[in-house]
């Protein structure tokens, strides 16, 4: 039952979150959707630099700097306009050679 | 059907059809974190909830994240105030959003709002579309793809994901997704100061819980955004 209320409270609150700014579109001064552009971009920056800082992996040690030069690769191949499997190519690829050096030296 | 109207048709078409090919590559990417989730649904007190929620609350990170905190013995309400601060970016998606949305009909609004997540924000906020309409036709190309892609990998995950948390790279990818689609963004001068600020705050509250730390980031990036753009003008 709590699992069940939970999901039902997180699912009508994040969809209220989606459907009220759009459903009173017409009302949201250009202002406003200027920052909340800018208050979105700030979260996708954040839940990547996140999500390379709490990174895990239990075979090798140095996890998170591994995964920080993996990701700030791909980035820069983003960066430079490249598509998206490109980028992902690149991070990946870089991850696991990093890894199996850094597994290999210690 | 007149020439023009062939070619209005077309080009309807063709922006819908760019959308859905924005989206595809990003399917293959979410599929880790997507076999992630459905591991942890299949894991739930109510793995049938906890699956038809994949809609409704149509996030990850917030749906990894309550079903996560209902394990460790949380209650509904603190469980549910932790999803809802994750999900709580999505009032800036949406505001950012609005603009584009003004003249659409109610049903496509409700339609764009179901469809809503950081994946299809990105990809719509990223592309350079001439006019509204065209950028609405993007999102929905771009949208509908992920509407229907994202409850399949959770669905694949809750039959077949248990072990995709054991293979590292795997689950960095969604956040290297999510940074190239940030990455592309970095244009302008009150942008790269919303991106540094919330990097930096990022930096700073990674011991933080989620919801609490992305919010912190939205506010302060958004305000240091603000400042950049008001000196520059």
């Amino acid at each position: 039952m709590t699992t069940v209320v939970a999901l039902v409270l997180v699912g009508v609150g994040s969809l209220a979150f989606r459907l009220f700014p759009l459903l009173g579109a017409a009302r949201v001064p250009a202002a406003v959707s200027t920052v909340a552009g800018w208050a979105g971009l700030s979260v996708l920056c954040a839940v990547t630099v996140r999500g390379v800082l709490n990174h895990q992996d239990h075979t090798i040690p140095w996890a998170a700097p591994v995964a920080a030069v993996s990701v700030g690769l791909g980035l820069v191949v983003a960066a430079r306009g490249k598509g998206m499997l490109l980028v992902l190519g690149v991070g990946a690829a870089t991850y696991l050679a990093l890894s199996t050096v850094v597994a290999a030296f210690t | 059907m007149s020439q023009t109207e062939v070619e209005v048709v077309t080009r309807d078409r063709d922006d819908a059809i760019a959308g859905v090919r924005a989206m595809a590559p990003m399917l293959l990417v979410y599929a880790p974190f997507g076999l992630l989730v459905g591991a942890a649904v299949a894991r739930s007190e109510s793995p049938t909830v906890a699956w038809l929620s994949t809609w409704t609350v149509y996030g990850g990170a917030a749906h990894l994240a309550v079903l996560d905190v209902l394990q460790q013995g949380t209650g509904a309400l603190g469980a549910a105030v932790v999803g809802l601060l994750i999900n709580a970016r999505m009032v800036a998606y949406a505001a950012s959003l609005a603009p584009h949305w003004r003249d659409g009909s109610t049903r496509s609004r409700v339609a764009a709002a179901a469809m809503l997540t950081d994946a299809t924000w990105g990809l719509a906020q990223s592309h350079p579309a001439e006019n509204a309409s065209a950028r609405r036709r993007f999102y929905f190309g771009a949208g509908l793809v992920l509407w229907f892609g994202w409850p399949l990998l959770v669905t694949l995950g809750v039959l077949v994901g248990g072990w995709v948390q054991d293979v590292p790279v795997a689950t960095l990818l969604p956040c290297l997704t999510l940074g190239s689609l940030a990455v592309r963004q970095l244009r302008t001068r009150p942008a790269l100061a919303a991106g540094a600020a919330a990097a930096a705050v990022a930096v700073a509250t990674a011991g933080l819980d989620g919801g609490v730390a992305l919010m912190l980031a939205a506010a302060v990036g958004a305000t240091a955004a603000a400042i950049v753009h008001r000196r520059a003008s």
